[in-house]
């Protein structure tokens, strides 16, 4: 069996950890040599982590700002040389790039008016999906008390699991600038949490539920 | 070394441990849908869904082309540049050619009347152009070949005659040994301008030749020389080698009083050197009658042959 057969690698590589190991420098090899089973292992790994840091900047589309990060990634990959998490890392840099200019075409054209920006029209109405949604509202309220800067280390941190140095790279500031914005950002959250946890109104204990949200959508 | 310990060690905080969870629950579960490009991209491959990408939003199809582009650049602008070189390189080589054929006087004759209207114009100087060749056996016999056919003078004293001038660029003096003997020249004029010229003074005192002289001040014929010796003056720089300037080929009048005679003394190219101002104040401050002359002695007729 050839080193590159999609067989001889993991099929589900989880999004957290580095799922190809040793083997991804075949992955890297087959996807540089246009081989469409390496693009949907390396989709499948980061395809979810990239849209939910999307989403977590409150993008329109996150998923389809999703696919334009890997449409990018996959012309460019041709000279990216590295490993699994300098991968990781410049999936996320490009992620970062498309948001920025996802927003600056955004402040060119009209509001949207139609569904909310975190309802996905094509989306199942399960109660399932109902509560998945209310949870990220929730979240999304709680990083919009940051400022860009402390909500795109975090989630960077978080959802994208890169380092102080992988962040720094990504967004092109010192290593201590970025400790200094993740301490502030985290500062802010608590806050936020702690006061309105000392409200007495969350039944679960979850600083979630203590959302103004909660009383919007019951 | 990484570091990535803190937002962990929070993630078991009270308070926000909850929220890390949430926020890593955006990076869970399957990915998101492909879109048409990228499904097709994931399908077959860039190379086979590549026609995708092109109605991709977000500018992807401009970044995408980009490492493209600038790999086909730098050959198209090589190319161009090979093709502006090649252009300008011929335009030189012509413009030189053109330059020096018409300097030497080689050009056709509409081409060099031309060629010397707009030299005059542009405010160069040229020497007047060589003579034709067909003109010159009537002198080429008399006088000898022309300098510049035979380089440099010779290294004969006693047959090239008593002074030998400095080296004249070659080609010049093709055409002034033949003008040396068509223009008429105060007698003694070379001898004078052979001592003092730029010429080295022949101890044997043999006649040089005209062709030894330095061509272009006598082929231009400067405006203060040769009217005290009766030469008719040429109209100045530019030279016109035309007919009014020129007396034609010279009818040999013999030996001048004091000149061409070999071992009399030098007398080299008198017709000649009889129009650089040099010459003439040579003669000026000599007192010399400057009797008119139709024609200096050639300078092949002080040389023996």
């Amino acid at each position: 069996m050839s080193p590159l057969h999609p067989d001889s690698l993991p099929s589900s590589p989880g999004p957290r950890s580095a799922p190809f190991g040793a083997t991804f420098p075949q992955v890297l090899a087959a996807a540089q040599a246009d081989a469409p089973w390496a693009y949907r292992r390396l989709f499948a790994w980061l395809g979810r982590p990239v849209a939910g840091y999307l989403r977590g900047q409150g993008a329109d589309d996150p998923d389809g700002l999703a696919n334009d990060v890997f449409l990018r990634a996959f012309t460019n990959l041709a000279g990216f040389q590295g490993g699994e998490e300098r991968f990781r890392s410049w999936i996320f840099t490009i992620a970062h790039h498309v948001l920025i200019d996802d927003r600056r075409r955004a402040a060119r054209r009209p509001p949207r008016a139609g569904w909310p920006v975190t309802e996905r029209p094509g989306a199942a109405s399960t109660e399932g999906d109902a509560l998945a949604r209310l949870g990220t509202r929730q979240v999304e309220e709680l990083l919009a008390e940051l400022t860009p800067d402390q909500r795109d280390v975090l989630l960077l941190r978080i959802v994208a699991d890169l380092t102080v140095e992988q962040v720094a790279e990504t967004l092109g500031k010192a290593p201590g600038a970025i400790k200094a914005l993740q301490r502030r950002g985290l500062a802010t959250l608590r806050r936020r949490l702690e006061g309105t946890a000392a409200a007495g109104t969350m039944p679960s204990g979850r600083a979630r539920t203590l959302s103004p949200l909660t009383d919007v959508h019951p | 070394m990484s570091t990535r310990g803190d937002v962990d060690e929070l993630a078991g905080d009270a308070a926000l441990g909850p929220l890390f969870d949430d926020l890593r629950g955006l990076a869970a579960g399957p990915p998101p849908p492909a879109g048409p490009e990228l499904s097709a991209v994931l399908a077959r491959g860039l190379r086979a869904g590549g026609g995708a990408i092109a109605g991709v939003p977000g500018g992807v199809p401009a970044r995408a082309a980009a490492p493209v582009a600038s790999a086909r650049r730098p050959s198209l602008r090589r190319r161009l540049e090979g093709r502006r070189a090649r252009l300008a390189l011929g335009a030189a080589v012509a413009t030189l050619s053109l330059a020096g054929t018409g300097g030497a006087g080689a050009l056709p004759g509409p081409v060099q009347s031309a060629f010397e209207r707009t030299v005059a114009v542009v405010g160069l100087e040229v020497p007047a152009p060589a003579r034709p060749v067909d003109e010159e056996p009537a002198t080429f016999e008399e006088n000898g070949p022309p300098a510049g056919a035979d380089g440099p003078a010779s290294p004969d004293p006693s047959a090239t005659g008593g002074s030998r001038s400095a080296p004249a660029p070659p080609g010049r003096g093709s055409g002034s040994g033949t003008d040396a003997g068509d223009r008429p020249s105060p007698p003694g004029a070379g001898s004078e301008d052979s001592i003092e010229g730029p010429s080295v003074p022949d101890p044997d005192g043999a006649p040089g030749r005209s062709g030894d002289a330095p061509g272009p001040p006598a082929d231009r014929g400067p405006g203060p020389a040769g009217p005290p010796g009766g030469a008719p003056a040429d109209p100045g720089p530019p030279a016109d080698p035309g007919p009014p300037a020129d007396p034609g080929p010279p009818a040999d009048p013999g030996p001048p009083p004091g000149a061409g005679r070999p071992g009399a003394g030098p007398s080299t190219a008198p017709g000649r050197l009889a129009e650089e101002p040099g010459n003439e104040q040579a003669t000026l401050r000599r007192g010399e009658p400057a009797a008119p002359r139709p024609a200096g002695p050639g300078p092949s007729s002080a040389r023996p042959s």
